[in-house]
């Protein structure tokens, strides 16, 4: 049975095209007692920002499938009112700068080069924001 | 005439006036003075003198009277002549008579007369017997004692005159004879006499009733008296007034209450005094010349004459000076007004007196200044003009030259830019030129190839017309750069054609410069690098695609094989891990080697990017050791770190600088056996940062270190010692301190360490544009 943390439920959404990856990352958050909510579009993204309205943190791919890539849901939320504060996190693994920069610009927390980090030290960095904020 | 001369004239005059008119007053009224002093002393000597007379006279008649009581004389005149002692008598008598002649010297004769007028007895025997019953001294003399006025005795031819007494008998009175004495005069004479004594031209002299000089007279010979006759005014006035003295009861002296100025019996001017001696009928004249009188006076006015002349001379020489001092401002005042007059204001006039002539004169200086201010401004203002003037021609001078030159150097640009226009307009290249707003100026056959727009449908427009949407903002940037005289070059970036389509294009710009170096525009060439961006792009597009789609596989190894190890599967067993272990460690080496391709090409393609930022680098070198932390550990490496304190920091890209001491630290480490040392130092020299890292480790043997910055090259001698490493990391440090400016070198043995020396220049990394940083 997977521990679940006896503290507020975070709610995280996580947005990644590729179905393993998305596997491997929802098991190990959950592990770390987080509630996943997931899709593999922006438009899903969106829809679960609009509809549930409950989620405290935002785990992004750049890559998606569907129209839409990361930067432009990032864009969408950041000009939204009510979900504008919600921390993103964006792991992908392209690193052009250009597009590292323009994310930094609309405000995410932090930029992840996937193949460069672990599952554990992602999702620490996470827990350690939601602790302090 | 001038007032000096007016002054003095007039000062001359009145001072001349002045002692005339002093001296006129004061010699009247001194001569007056003196004419009355001298007046009264003449007055007493002819009173003196009158009275002496008088009182000699008397004493005369009383010797003739003494005789006259003789009584031997009566009674001899009593005798008859024929008695006996008639002539006993008469003997007597004549001895007596003789005895008194002796005793008074002046008695020529003495006779007596008797009753019949007969002389019966004389000292001089040749009168006796003589009848002069009819002469006065006898006729006159019957009662009193009378004295005969001068007369020349026939007789004796003397000058005398008598004194005769009568005889009386003192019993009846009857008068028995005359006594008669003939006396000498010049007793008389000396009585009055003495005049030299007390003047030069004074004189006392008598005159009888008949004014006859009978006295001896200063400016008279003796043969005058009883000859000449003196009838002059003060004799007549001293006649006449001897009724007035003997009505005043016998005050005889005449005085004269005012002095009367006379004129003598010489014609000359005198003053006189006169006295009436009544005995005799004569007048005692005392007079002396006025002129003697007033000599003193004319020595006197002599004096006060040069005197005057002096005061004169001395008033004609301070008029001279006070007409000088007054003159001498108003002089001064002419001469600074003919100096002004002339023209020249700056005479300075020196009159400062307090007057009237001073105010006149500071009057003057003022309006000299005021005229000197006014001439000095107009010439001024002249001369401003004048050199407006000279200016204004010298400009138009000028800028006819210039014009010239201009047409000159026209004629040349037009030869020059005709050739250069020439060689733009055939470019392949587009070149437009621009002015400062971008506006376009020229656009050459190559612009219009590329972006399909003629010459002449976008001249005069903005070259906004051929930036995409997107890329609007460039232009301001581009101006910004070009009025900063930077040059952009190469610059990656698109445009959009005539027909919408975008186009990439590298663009050089460059500013344009008019004669004096002003930026008046800018050029832009554009390289149509649409094939080479495509390859470009197709090349990044591949190694991006690439890493990619060699990431997503390896992340997915990763992170399964993570969980796997921590059990989130379940507990492996120790074998189990074990060969998770080495699943994971392969892949680890994957990532690394994708990394590090991906680095490699960006870096050949020189599409990475270098944006300097200010970088702190020992913190850039503690944060790599921080993270090494796990191998340095493991493999127990001691670490030291030296770094110089006053490090500044440098303008360089973080990135590359945590790449280049990522690579070196960690080849230290991974290349040193177990408890190694590894040395970082940081220091800087005048241009560079120098960073050296030195291990004790494997080293790079001799034969190979040629090799060792060669892509994908690893040493044999850590091959064998199974390390693990891509090849590619000091290639990749190799090429990003080349491409920005620094110097890499290392020292080497074999089992003994390697120490390498990196320099980065103080002057930073240059911003590089590209389109992937390296990571």
């Amino acid at each position: 049975m997977p521990k679940i943390k006896t503290q507020k439920n975070i709610n995280i959404l996580v947005i990644e095209d590729e179905r393993p990856l998305l596997e491997a990352i929802r098991l190990k958050l959950e592990k770390n007692g987080l509630t996943v909510v997931s899709t593999r579009t922006a438009e899903g993204a969106w829809n679960f920002l609009n509809d549930l309205k409950n989620i405290d943190v935002i785990w992004l791919d750049h890559y998606l499938l569907g129209q839409e890539n990361g930067l432009d849901l990032v864009a969408k939320i950041k000009n939204n009112k009510t979900l504008k504060n919600i921390p993103i996190f964006v792991v992908s693994n392209t690193a052009s700068t250009e597009k590292v920069k323009t994310y930094i610009n609309f405000g995410v927390n932090k930029y992840y080069t996937k193949s460069n980090y672990r599952l554990d030290q992602i999702i620490g960095d996470i827990k350690d924001y939601l602790d302090k904020h | 005439m001038k007032i000096k001369n007016k002054i003095n004239l007039t000062f001359f005059l009145l001072f001349t006036a002045v002692t005339i008119f002093s001296v006129t007053i004061m010699g009247i009224m001194s001569s007056r003075v003196f004419k009355n002093q001298i007046y009264q002393s003449i007055k007493l000597i002819n009173n003196s003198k009158a009275n002496a007379v008088r009182i000699f006279l008397n004493s005369e008649k009383e010797v003739v009277g003494m005789l006259a009581a003789s009584t031997l004389i009566r009674d001899f005149l009593e005798q008859e002549p024929a008695s006996s002692q008639y002539l006993n008598e008469k003997d007597r008598v004549a001895q007596r008579l003789d005895r008194s002649i002796k005793e008074v010297p002046q008695i020529y004769e003495l006779f007596i007369l008797n009753r019949q007028g007969e002389i019966i007895s004389s000292t001089d025997k040749t009168n006796e017997g003589l009848i002069r019953i009819n002469d006065d001294y006898f006729t006159k003399a019957q009662d009193e004692i009378f004295i005969k006025d001068l007369y020349n005795s026939e007789t004796t031819k003397h000058l005398s005159y008598t004194v005769s007494a009568p005889i009386k008998d003192s019993l009846t009175g009857e008068t028995l004879g005359v006594v008669v004495a003939r006396m000498n005069p010049d007793n008389l004479f000396k009585t009055i006499g003495g005049d030299s004594d007390w003047s030069s031209t004074g004189e006392n002299f008598l005159v009888n009733h008949n004014k006859f000089l009978i006295s001896p007279s200063r400016f008279n010979d003796n043969s005058a008296i009883l000859d000449k006759i003196i009838n002059t005014k003060n004799v007549e006035d001293c006649f006449n007034s001897d009724e007035l003295a003997l009505l005043k009861n016998n005050n005889y002296a005449n005085k004269t209450e005012k002095m009367v100025d006379y004129t003598d019996y010489r014609g000359k001017s005198v003053i006189s005094v006169h006295s009436f001696i009544p005995e005799t009928n004569w007048c005692l004249i005392t007079k002396i010349d006025q002129t003697e009188v007033l000599a003193p006076i004319k020595n006197l006015s002599l004096i006060f004459a040069s005197l005057s002349a002096l005061f004169v001379l001395i008033f004609l020489l301070i008029s001279l000076f006070i007409s000088k001092k007054i003159i001498k401002p108003i002089n001064d005042l002419k001469r600074a007004i003919n100096n002004f007059k002339g023209g020249n204001f700056d005479y300075k006039i020196t009159a400062t007196t307090k007057d009237e002539v001073g105010d006149l004169a500071r009057s003057f200086s003022d309006m000299a200044i005021r005229i000197k201010k006014i001439q000095n401004d107009v010439d001024n203002k002249i001369k401003e003009q004048t050199i407006d003037i000279i200016k204004k021609n010298t400009d138009i001078e000028n800028q006819k030259k210039a014009l010239l030159n201009i047409l000159e150097d026209i004629e040349q640009e037009k030869t020059r830019s005709d050739a250069l226009a020439g060689i733009v307009k055939g470019a392949e290249e587009a070149i437009v030129g621009e002015n400062l707003e971008g506006k376009i100026i020229t656009w050459n056959r190559g612009a219009e190839k590329l972006y399909g727009y003629g010459a002449e449908e976008v001249i005069g427009k903005s070259i906004k017309i051929i930036f995409p949407d997107n890329r609007l903002e460039e232009l301001n940037n581009i101006i910004k750069a070009t009025k900063n005289n930077t040059p952009i070059d190469h610059y990656q970036t698109q445009r959009k054609k005539k027909d919408g389509s975008i186009v990439d294009i590298a663009l050089s710009v460059s500013p344009i410069n008019d004669q004096e170096g002003k930026i008046v525009g800018f050029s832009a060439i554009s390289f149509d690098v649409s094939k080479e961006r495509q390859i470009d792009r197709a090349k990044t597009e591949f190694v991006s695609l690439a890493s990619h789609q060699l990431r997503t596989p390896l992340s997915s190894i990763n992170w399964y094989a993570e969980m796997l190890l921590a059990g989130d599967a379940g507990k492996l067993s120790a074998e189990q891990a074990n060969f998770v272990q080495e699943i994971y460690a392969g892949n680890q080496r994957m990532v690394e080697l994708v990394n590090a391709l991906l680095n490699v090409s960006r870096l050949e393609l020189g599409t990475f990017v270098v944006e300097p930022e200010s970088v702190n680098i020992t913190k850039s070198a503690e944060s790599v050791l921080k993270e090494l932390q796990p191998m340095i550990k493991k493999k127990n490496t001691k670490i030291s770190f030296n770094y110089d304190k006053d490090l500044p920091p440098l303008e360089a890209d973080p990135k590359l600088i945590r790449i280049i001491l990522q690579n070196l630290l960690s080849n230290a480490v991974k290349y040193t056996p177990e408890k190694g040392i590894v040395n970082l130092t940081i220091t800087k020299n005048t241009k560079n940062i120098l960073i050296k890292v030195s291990d004790n480790g494997y080293g790079i043997t001799k034969s190979q270190q040629d090799k060792i910055f060669d892509k994908l090259f690893r040493a044999d001698n850590v091959k064998a010692k199974d390390t693990e490493g891509t090849g590619l990391g000091l290639y990749i440090v190799k090429s990003i301190i080349n491409q920005t400016g620094g110097k890499i070198t290392f020292e080497s043995e074999e089992n003994k360490g390697t120490t390498f020396f990196v320099e980065l220049p103080l002057s930073g990394m240059k911003k590089k544009a590209g389109n992937k940083s390296i990571e």
